[in-house]
């Protein structure tokens, strides 16, 4: 000290100053009670501490964020397999609702709506010679049987045609053998819709004495005891009086040609 | 010396009105920071105002603070300036014991801590006071240190 002093006076004037300081504040305390050293202190070291915290952080999660990586396309595939399902839970409970505003008195009501799903990711989008077939990656090892329907949150998709036991062949609803028993969602006129071959679907069996309105919502009636009942299926197109029945011809909800996953409807024991 | 100083700083708390108190603690200092290197004099500016914190109550470093940069400056002034320049030294006296008190005021505020108000009269008064008796004391322990020295004598001592 006596030699910094000597050698060098404005760095041991600057050590004095520092030690009356450190004693001055040592002493002194804030207006809210506490010791001024431990205020300016904790006030000095501040934007050091938030600088580390932010870097070490930084550095962190930068690091977690490499390691986390590979777990993200496995979390994603989790989230959409959950989203999904969720979907579908909103979609069958609004059926709900609205089936308990209509039939309040029906007290096996309830099991027409209760069903339990299984996810499933397509494996082919299009057999070939059968363009409105295609196969999912879940069998009758997973709980899938034949005529098992196969849906999405946006609507009926098809049955099971075959089943193996990892996977299923799934015939589409727009298939020429496809068919489902079908309400109109207002007027709650019954039918059947039935695949035409050229993507679209045609509602059968409506008198010609109904009026039906294009873009009219079609729903499963349940009555096929294949499908759910009040699971969209698609809406009206045109609707064209001819005979004692209409042609009405329907477009689906489900986007066909888009399809990743389905939901495959597990049978009760 | 500092503690002659030390205890005249008590007894005229004790015994003289406010504006007649001296501060002989800064006399001291600015006279060893006269003949000092810059260090040194920082240094017994930061002992001698201790000592005096510690003796009247105040806040340890208060004073310290103070004298030790008085100190310091004293000593640069000193170099700069001849020793015969007397009215100079009144003078430098003179603002020091202001710097000094004021310095006291502003470290007091700076703290938050309570203090009586300042008034410029009380100030002055004793910025003068301590201006006159540093003059006295400066030509006083001048002359004890360093004693008139006949140089007719001894030129006529080496020729014997």
């Amino acid at each position: 000290m006596i030699n910094v002093l000597q050698r060098r006076p404005l760095v041991g004037l600057l050590l004095l100053v520092i030690l009356n300081l450190f004693l001055l504040s040592v002493q002194v305390r804030t207006q809210d009670g506490q010791l001024l050293l431990r205020a300016t202190g904790l006030l000095a070291i501040t934007p050091v501490v938030a600088i580390i915290h932010a870097v070490s952080s930084g550095v962190s999660g930068t690091v977690r964020n490499i390691a986390d990586f590979r777990t993200i396309r496995e979390s994603h595939r989790t989230l959409t397999t959950e989203n999904r399902r969720l979907k579908l839970e909103i979609a069958r409970l609004r059926a709900l609702e609205l089936a308990v505003g209509r039939e309040k008195r029906n007290s096996r009501l309830l099991e027409y709506y209760s069903f339990e799903t299984l996810p499933a990711a397509i494996l082919m989008r299009r057999i070939p010679s059968l363009a409105d077939h295609l196969v999912i990656n879940a069998g009758t090892r997973d709980g899938i049987d034949l005529d098992s329907a196969v849906i999405t949150p946006e609507g009926i998709v098809g049955r099971v045609l075959v089943a193996s036991a990892i996977s299923s062949e799934v015939e589409l609803l727009v298939d020429v053998n496809a068919a489902a028993g079908a309400v109109l969602d207002g007027s709650r006129i019954m039918g059947v819709v039935q695949g035409d071959g050229t993507g679209l679907l045609r509602l059968n069996f409506i008198s010609s004495t109904e009026n039906v309105e294009p873009g009219e919502l079609v729903v499963s009636s349940g009555t096929d005891r294949i499908y759910p009942k009040g699971l969209p299926i698609g809406t009206v197109v045109s609707a064209i009086r001819d005979g004692v029945y209409q042609e009405i011809h329907v477009k689906p909800t489900v986007d066909y040609s888009r399809l990743d996953e389905v939901e495959v409807v597990l049978k009760k024991p | 010396m500092l503690g002659a100083a030390l205890l005249l700083e008590l007894v005229q708390l004790w015994v003289l009105p406010n504006f007649l108190q001296l501060q002989l603690i800064l006399i001291i200092t600015l006279y060893v920071g006269w003949y000092s290197p810059p260090g040194k004099a920082a240094a017994w500016g930061t002992v001698s105002g201790l000592a005096l914190d510690y003796l009247l109550g105040l806040f340890l470093g208060l004073n310290g603070l103070s004298k030790t940069l008085l100190g310091f400056a004293s000593s640069y002034l000193g170099r700069w300036m001849p020793d015969e320049a007397r009215a100079m030294r009144t003078i430098l006296l003179f603002i020091a014991s202001i710097v000094d008190q004021l310095m006291i005021f502003a470290i007091l505020l700076l703290l938050g801590e309570p203090f009586p108000q300042p008034s410029l009269l009380i100030i002055l008064l004793r910025a003068i006071g301590t201006g006159i008796v540093g003059t006295v004391f400066f030509r006083l322990y001048d002359k004890i240190r360093f004693p008139p020295t006949d140089f007719r004598r001894l030129q006529e001592g080496s020729r014997l």
